[in-house]
């Protein structure tokens, strides 16, 4: 960390406490990722500005023990430990206790105040016992810790100010009283129990989350409404997200026009214009999913469905190997495996955790959609088939299907083999439904958003731009007759990735595809979409102009059966760079990244060999 | 797996009398404030044999009663 002589203080609590709601309210925008060498799990760092000091602050996974079961809590433990060289131990703890949930708080407070660290408690959720008819005793937790008792209000920022004071406040940070030595987890819970009993009386249960959970946990009107919410999902990621997408796509191609045609037929204005501005363009384009399927994935998570989710579709997880909580990042995955992958984080088992993230890549991405709508579009008619539903929209859902169930299936197979063994039974707490906070909301998505662009952007254009050069060289004399379209083929046809592709092009033969599928499928390892532009640029059509001259183009010189064996190997292969590396940040090695492209790559190939033997 | 959590109505109260299995997760469930003697209800099951929810006091956990533990209880009749 880059302040090391600086106070740093540490937010620490138990999952749901509203930790993280509170660290996004007091750090807002001013967020940055920290630079924590060594580390696969980063926790997020942000600043407090209280007059004119700057505190920093970091956000450590929650936990229910100092006895970690998953990556996340174990990070917590070593920071709090001093194991971490790179994270040095905080100043102080800013200890986030949930009202509500008072028992789980305190049962975590009781092992992190035999640390003997400076603390504060933040106490959350106070008008959540308020509403139940409950009284919170906030001075006789202060008595009964020695530490200075903030209560807050996360959502409406009541007592925010006041404990950003407090954090500034060396004088108001206390070691704890020292709790009793414990011999047993039960005496340790019976002192929770006499403690609790003292600060929070609680006359009545949770009325709304009660009335929600008889509908939204109900055998068949749990199962409804959670099909309505995914339908909903898809139909966000999918529809809503579309004209911000054309809207950028159009930008963009705009922007390339406008470099093209002012900068005149150069190599420089080529090098911008085909190579910068469309690899950023291709980056940005899946912004809008991004944010909609976080926007989606932080609410439910905050209001406290997610937890819900995870209950219902335990029992199918569990036929395939896999539990409750892989369904979050399979569920990421769609838009985009990068943060679905990163989203496997919550799962505590070693084993089921990595299953999660190697059939993350299978789950059909949003890169994977414009091969397939220009491959679908140019070769399947639009006709109507059992009614109402069009060919193609079946195709497609068809193809969504297949890579969700092959990644079940897959996953299957991995548990009997390769993470063979005892699975940590799934285990989890139902946290009361809660108004998401709308800053906290800001906060995450925006950070997310960034993640995505830093960690897939940098690759994306850095190759891009590889692949430019690749298609730009060895420069070909132009013939000054032909079209500049023609003499854009002619150039690609000749440049490194036009021989590169017919070496390799044997490789892809029996798949049916010519040399100009396997540039287009080389060219997809930058990222899938890429293929839509190199075919556009082989085939001498301009893609900028309207994509129905490359649909017929593609329809008069590509056998059917090659385009079908297109879309099979589509739906297996792991071509992309950014899940890639992603996958080697979070498993910790590059030989995970290099065995889920492999066993996708066999998938692809045996696939599309298939489909192309079936097909003609 | 013991049957009786899976067969007792939903609503019912009954006692914890012991647990046995993946010491991790044995240890989780006593964190919780799990632990034997507690007397807790059981709230609901999940649809087609899914996981099944308690509740004590006043935590809510829910958890898949499958074979790596062995969960026994004392039913009120």
């Amino acid at each position: 960390m880059s302040q090391q002589d600086s106070p740093h203080i540490a937010f620490v609590g138990t999952p749901n406490s509203g930790k993280t709601t509170l660290f996004n309210v007091m750090t807002g925008m001013r967020k940055k990722v920290g630079n924590f060498p060594g580390i696969t799990i980063e926790p997020a760092l942000g600043f407090v500005d209280h007059e004119d000091r700057r505190i920093a602050i970091i956000d450590l996974p929650g936990t229910y023990s100092l006895l970690p079961t998953s990556p996340d809590e174990k990070l917590t433990i070593s920071v709090l430990r001093n194991e971490l060289p790179s994270i040095p131990i905080p100043s102080a703890i800013v200890f986030v206790m949930d009202a509500t949930n008072i028992d789980k708080s305190l049962y975590l407070y009781s092992q992190v105040a035999e640390l003997g660290l400076k603390m504060i408690i933040a106490l959350t959720m106070v008008d959540g016992v308020k509403a139940r008819s409950g009284v919170v005793d906030d001075i006789a937790l202060e008595r009964l810790t020695g530490l200075t008792v903030v209560p807050i209000v996360g959502h409406k920022g009541i007592g925010v100010e006041t404990l950003k004071k407090a954090i500034n406040e060396e004088h108001s940070w206390h070691i704890p009283n020292t709790p009793p030595v414990f011999e047993e987890i039960r005496d340790r819970v019976h002192w929770v129990k006499t403690i609790s009993d003292t600060i929070i009386r609680m006359k009545e249960g949770d009325k709304l989350t009660q009335r929600l959970d008889s509908i939204l946990l109900h055998p068949i009107g749990g199962i409804m409404s959670f099909l309505c919410i995914m339908a909903v999902f898809f139909q966000s990621i999918f529809s809503w997200a579309i004209p911000f997408m054309d809207f950028i796509e159009s930008g963009f191609s705009a922007l390339e026009q406008l470099v093209l045609s002012s900068m005149g037929t150069g190599m420089l204005s080529d090098l911008i214009a085909r190579g910068l501005i469309a690899g950023v363009g291709s980056v940005i384009v899946f912004l809008p999913q991004i944010i909609i399927l976080n926007v989606f994935i932080v609410i439910l998570e905050d209001c406290g469905y997610l937890a819900r989710a995870a209950f219902l579709i335990d029992r199918l997880m569990g036929a395939f190997g896999l539990q409750g909580r892989s369904f979050i990042p399979l569920l990421g995955s769609y838009a985009c495996a990068i943060p679905g992958i990163m989203s496997a984080r919550i799962i505590p088992s070693h084993r089921d955790r990595m299953t999660t993230m190697l059939i993350a890549p299978l789950m059909t991405c949003s890169a994977r959609l414009p091969v397939y709508t220009l491959i679908i579009s140019a070769f399947i008619p639009p006709m109507i088939v059992g009614g109402f539903f069009s060919l193609q929209a079946v195709i497609l859902a068809g193809l969504y299907a297949l890579g969700g169930l092959t990644g079940l299936f897959v996953a299957f197979i991995m548990k009997k083999s390769l993470f063979k063994g005892d699975i940590i039974p799934f285990l989890i707490e139902f946290p009361p439904y809660r108004m998401p906070s709308l800053k906290s909301l800001r906060v995450s998505v925006s950070e997310r958003a960034i993640d995505f662009l830093k960690s897939a952007g940098t690759v994306i254009v850095t190759l891009s731009l590889i692949l430019w050069c690749l298609s730009a060289f060895p420069r070909l004399d132009t013939d000054t007759l032909a079209t500049p379209i023609e003499q854009q083929q002619m150039q690609l046809e000749h440049s490194y990735a036009g021989m590169m592709g017919k070496t390799i092009a044997p490789v892809f033969e029996p798949l049916g595809f010519d040399w100009k599928l396997t540039v287009g499928v080389l060219g997809s390892f930058a990222a899938r979409e890429v293929f839509v532009t190199v075919m556009g640029q082989l085939y001498g059509t301009d893609t900028t102009d309207s994509d129905a001259t490359l649909r017929s183009t593609l329809q008069q010189t590509i056998p059917f059966a090659s385009a079908l064996s297109v879309l099979a190997f589509y739906v297996y292969a792991l071509q992309c760079i950014s899940t890639m590396s992603i996958l080697k940040r979070e498993t910790g090695s590059w030989k995970w990244p290099a065995f889920a492209f492999a066993y996708m790559f066999a998938l692809a190939y045996v696939f599309a060999f298939l489909v192309h033997k079936v097909a003609s | 797996m013991d049957n009786t959590l899976r067969t007792m109505p939903i609503g019912s109260k009954a006692i914890l009398t012991s647990l046995e299995g993946d010491s991790d997760f044995i240890r989780r469930l006593n964190e919780l404030g799990f632990l034997p003697g507690t007397t807790f209800t059981l709230l609901r099951r999940a649809p087609f044999g899914g996981p099944v929810e308690i509740g004590f006091g006043q935590s809510r956990i829910a958890f898949r009663p499958d074979s790596t533990v062995r969960i026994h209880i004392h039913q009120f009749t």
